[in-house]
């Protein structure tokens, strides 16, 4: 407790007071009575004091001492001061993204940050009401100390040590920096102390800092040349490649032109690697540097890889080089067997070899009605009206119009004979087979009604009996269709669309893309049964359950192998780049986000004086009550 | 002194009542008191055996030509009483308080009303000192009465008094009728040889205790020098510096209860009539309740 006006407190002088008069109040009034007779013989009855009335006379000073020193402290103004705060207090926020890790003479910004840090800590946690917080601030945010202090000095220091004792490994991030997320942890601790100075260390010139300490490590001598991306085209049938390169660097520092060289491996597939070159000026600016290779002597079409490359031993490394994977085409067989001949369908297939060009290489082989299927060799597999004797089991089957069940297919049976009924086509919903897909419109006059159909899962419907079962097991990949196309209502367009979805269903790309930013999450699809990821820093994951989500946290090229249903192995890869902001080492952000600073009522002085007021009233009250029950009892 | 009791509604309503006396009280001339006495009125009492020197007009013979033998016809006698009104005058009844006095006038004017009113004789004696002062005589009659009373309104209450011996010296016939002594009967026990003497005297005695409120329930508390309204200077024995406490004032009640209780007793042991009354209550409500439960009037 403390007192605004200790002065208040000569009031307790009025104690004194009172027990003056006390002591000197005993003056006798004069009273005429008719008669002291009464009151004589009075004194003859009298007995001891009544203790009660000792007592209530005890309580009546009591009261009264109380009240005066209760009045005498409400003078004084009493309050319970807030708690009080350190002005030695900071919070520490290490930028701990991939632009921290630009270097210069063999020490990058991130050291360059824990070591300064380092220095706070042992100038801060040494003085008496030091406090120390520090948070990284990767992709994201970690409490490294919480409020330490100076007692926990030597632990705190321990554990920034380990954050930079590796120099090949640090503790930097590769990707970007939740500042927002660690303002948001320093506002927490804003609220404890509002005094507390948050420090952030980066190498990222902020304009507008509201308030915050922003400790710049960057070094002047900093400069980078970077690949900051890369796209190609075929244009004309030939690669078109579109580079983004800069050069960022300050005055007297990197060189003047740059060279961004590229170079194609297995290129045409004939094993050659094709290279090309180009000077650019690109001086702290993003400049596109486009490669055609379209002339005689290089023309290429396809390839492996693409390695985009500059050659300079500049301060950041990561973004010297920029592989693009996924050249050429992956090669697709597919076998189409019919009893009878059925221009609808083949139709349909040219239609989906056509749109799917970009991405597959498809090989089309029609079985006429007197030839024999071949029941091995190809991807996919489609037989319509006659099923073969025995499944083929090195890729996708689709049975179509088929009441006989191959050997090797198990769980599937048909109804002896084709079912007349008609009926609309009903389908499970939002399933991806059925995709742009209306079922609702299509019906058959005829179909083999299945019986049985264990272990597949039913798609669309006519009535109750299943139009489309589907099996997608890393064995097993058999799509089966009971219905012809000659006795119902499917529309080309429809048709098409169930056949292009069954095939992106069982053979789908293994990645929508071939370049990823660091800590971008990627979804990978597996057309057999199992699919490893492999990568920088040992990075090694098993996936059986698809589509594999995978987080690459470090920038290089990540392989992705898998084994088909047939039994072969193929490996594809990808591209994992640091985001184009942190190669440059002058980036300038307009504002940096402050933290809040809240109010905290622990700061806030708390005045007592209606509690004493309240007493006060309670004790005047009880001495009210003592004196009216003394005028009772006369 | 001018009470605001006696006026003539206060008379008139005291017409409708009368004094009940002991028969066996004597009066010398008549009156309307029956008493034990044989007599001349027209009531028959009682016969007895003719004696020498009777009177032979009152042979009744009737009964002498049943049994030959002389027997006298006796009739009750009615006797006129005297009422003696003892007033207390010492200053403890009206200096500090003068309605006390008033009320006590009143009382005294009262009974004498009755008496006068029902042909008995009266006589106010003032009680001063250790003396008894009668300034106005034998009252017989209203108007002797009315004159009395309009003197006796400017009644001076001051000094002390002695009742014991005031009443012991004072000159009264006696078995002749009623003696009220006036007072607070706060003194000592002297006031009991009065009583004793009024009742030597074969006077139907009755005590009059008046009290006011403020002696009944005293409400002051604190340190008080009580001033005897009778005490003649500051440092009058009978002044009292008393430090008045809750359980003084406890003991205040129990000794006022045991006075109250040692006068009741004193006065049924010897016959005796006693009446409080408080000066709050009103004057009517005396006498129309408390006389008539004690009994004195009917």
């Amino acid at each position: 407790m403390k007192w605004l006006v200790p002065l208040g407190f000569i009031g307790l002088v009025g104690i004194l007071v009172l027990i003056l008069i006390y002591i000197l109040k005993p003056n006798y009034q004069q009273k005429f009575i008719s008669s002291t007779y009464v009151w004589k013989m009075s004194l003859k009855y009298r007995k001891k004091k009544i203790p009660v009335s000792k007592l209530r006379n005890l309580l009546i000073l009591i009261c009264q001492i109380l009240s005066i020193a209760l009045l005498a402290t409400i003078l004084a103004r009493p309050i319970i001061p807030g708690e009080e705060l350190s002005n030695n207090e900071k919070i520490v926020i290490i930028d701990s993204s991939a632009s921290m890790l630009t270097q210069v003479d063999g020490v990058t910004r991130y050291e360059r940050a824990v070591t300064q840090v380092k220095a706070l800590t042992e100038d801060v946690l040494s003085m008496d009401n030091g406090c120390l917080s520090i948070i990284l601030a990767g992709e994201t945010t970690k409490v490294l100390a919480q409020r330490a202090l100076p007692e926990e000095k030597d632990e705190v220091v321990a554990a920034l040590t380990p954050l930079i004792s590796d120099k090949l490994n640090l503790a930097c991030g590769y990707g970007d920096a939740d500042i927002d997320g660690a303002m948001a942890l320093a506002e927490e601790i804003l609220f404890e102390n509002p005094n507390a100075e948050v420090v952030l260390y980066t190498g990222t010139n902020y304009l507008r800092k509201n308030g915050v300490n922003v400790v710049d490590v960057s070094s002047e001598l900093e400069w980078n040349v970077a690949v900051l991306s890369c796209e190609s085209d075929l244009v004309e049938g030939y690669c078109l490649f579109s580079v983004e390169v800069s050069n960022y660097h300050g005055p007297d520092v990197g060189p003047g032109d740059v060279t961004v060289s590229i170079a194609l491996e297995n290129a045409n597939g004939l094993g050659q690697t094709m290279s090309m070159g180009q000077k650019v000026n690109c001086d702290n600016e993003v400049t596109k540097v486009e490669f055609y290779f379209a002339d005689l002597s290089n023309a290429v079409y396809s390839y492996d890889t693409a390695r985009i490359y500059v050659e300079y031993e500049d301060s950041n490394m990561l973004d010297n080089v920029f592989y693009l994977y996924g050249g050429n085409k992956e090669n697709v067989k597919i076998q189409y067997a019919s009893g009878k001949a059925n221009p609808f369908f083949q139709a349909t297939l040219l239609a989906m070899r056509d749109r799917m060009s970009w991405r597959w290489n498809i090989t089309l082989d029609d079985v006429q009605p007197n030839e024999t299927p071949v029941l091995e060799g190809f991807d996919l597999y489609i037989f319509e009206h006659k099923a073969p004797q025995q499944l083929p089991n090195d890729g996708v089957v689709i049975l179509m119009n088929t009441n006989v069940v191959p050997t090797g297919l198990d769980g599937l049976s048909y109804a002896a004979v084709e079912s007349e009924i008609s009926g609309t086509f009903t389908g499970v919903s939002e399933h991806p087979i059925l995709k742009e897909v209306d079922v609702s419109q299509i019906e058959t006059s005829a179909f083999f009604p299945i019986m049985s159909y264990d272990d597949f899962e039913p798609v669309m419907y006519c009535g109750t009996y299943p139009m489309l079962l589907v099996r997608n097991n890393p064995a097993q990949k058999i799509a089966v269709m009971p219905f012809s196309v000659h006795n119902s209502t499917v529309a080309m367009t429809e048709f098409a669309a169930i056949i292009y979805n069954l095939f992106n269903y069982f053979l789908p790309s293994t990645a929508t893309q071939n370049v990823f930013e660091v800590n971008q999450e990627a979804e990978f699809n597996c057309r057999g049964a199992k699919l490893s990821v492999k990568g920088p820093n040992n990075f090694d994951q098993e996936f059986v359950e698809f589509p594999a989500k995978v987080k690459m946290e470090m920038p290089g090229t990540y392989s992705i192998e898998q084994v088909l249903v047939s039994g072969n192995t193929i490996v594809e890869k990808v591209f994992v780049h640091i985001a184009k902001d942190h190669s440059n080492v002058l980036l300038e952000v307009e504002e940096l986000t402050a933290p809040v600073v809240q109010e905290n009522n622990k700061t806030i002085d708390r005045d007592l004086i209606i509690w004493f007021a309240i007493a006060l009233v309670a004790l005047l009250f009880i001495e009210w009550i003592l004196h009216t029950r003394d005028f009772k009892r006369r | 002194m001018k009470g605001s009791y006696l006026n003539d509604a206060f008379f008139g309503r005291l017409e409708t009542l009368a004094l009940n006396l002991r028969a066996d009280l004597t009066g010398f001339f008549g009156g309307k008191h029956l008493v034990k006495t044989y007599g001349q009125t027209v009531e028959f009492a009682d016969y007895r055996e003719y004696m020498l020197g009777d009177d032979i007009r009152r042979i009744d013979w009737n009964l002498y030509s049943r049994f030959e033998k002389f027997f006298l016809k006796l009739f009750t006698d009615e006797r006129q009483m005297h009422i003696h009104l003892f007033l207390d005058c010492s200053a403890s009844m009206g200096k500090v308080e003068p309605q006390k006095g008033n009320y006590a006038v009143a009382v005294a004017a009262a009974l004498g009303f009755l008496a006068v009113h029902n042909m008995d004789k009266t006589s106010f004696k003032l009680i001063k000192g250790n003396r008894v002062e009668d300034p106005f005589g034998t009252i017989v009659g209203k108007n002797t009465f009315f004159k009395a009373i309009s003197q006796l309104e400017n009644l001076q209450f001051d000094g002390d008094s002695s009742i014991a011996d005031a009443v012991c010296n004072c000159e009264m016939g006696s078995n002749d009728g009623l003696a009220v002594i006036i007072s607070d009967f706060f003194s000592e026990n002297e006031w009991k040889k009065a009583v004793d003497y009024l009742t030597y005297k074969r006077k139907q005695v009755l005590l009059v205790q008046i009290v006011t409120q403020d002696e009944l329930d005293p409400i002051y508390s604190g340190r008080f020098d009580l001033i005897d309204s009778e005490a003649e200077e500051l440092m009058d024995s009978r002044n009292l510096r008393l430090r008045i406490t809750p359980s003084q004032q406890i003991a205040y009640q129990e000794a006022l209860a045991d006075i109250f209780e040692d006068i009741r007793q004193y006065c049924v042991s010897h016959g005796a009539g006693y009446l409080r009354v408080s000066t709050d209550k009103p004057l009517e409500q005396m006498l129309f309740s408390e006389l008539l439960k004690v009994g004195i009037m009917e």
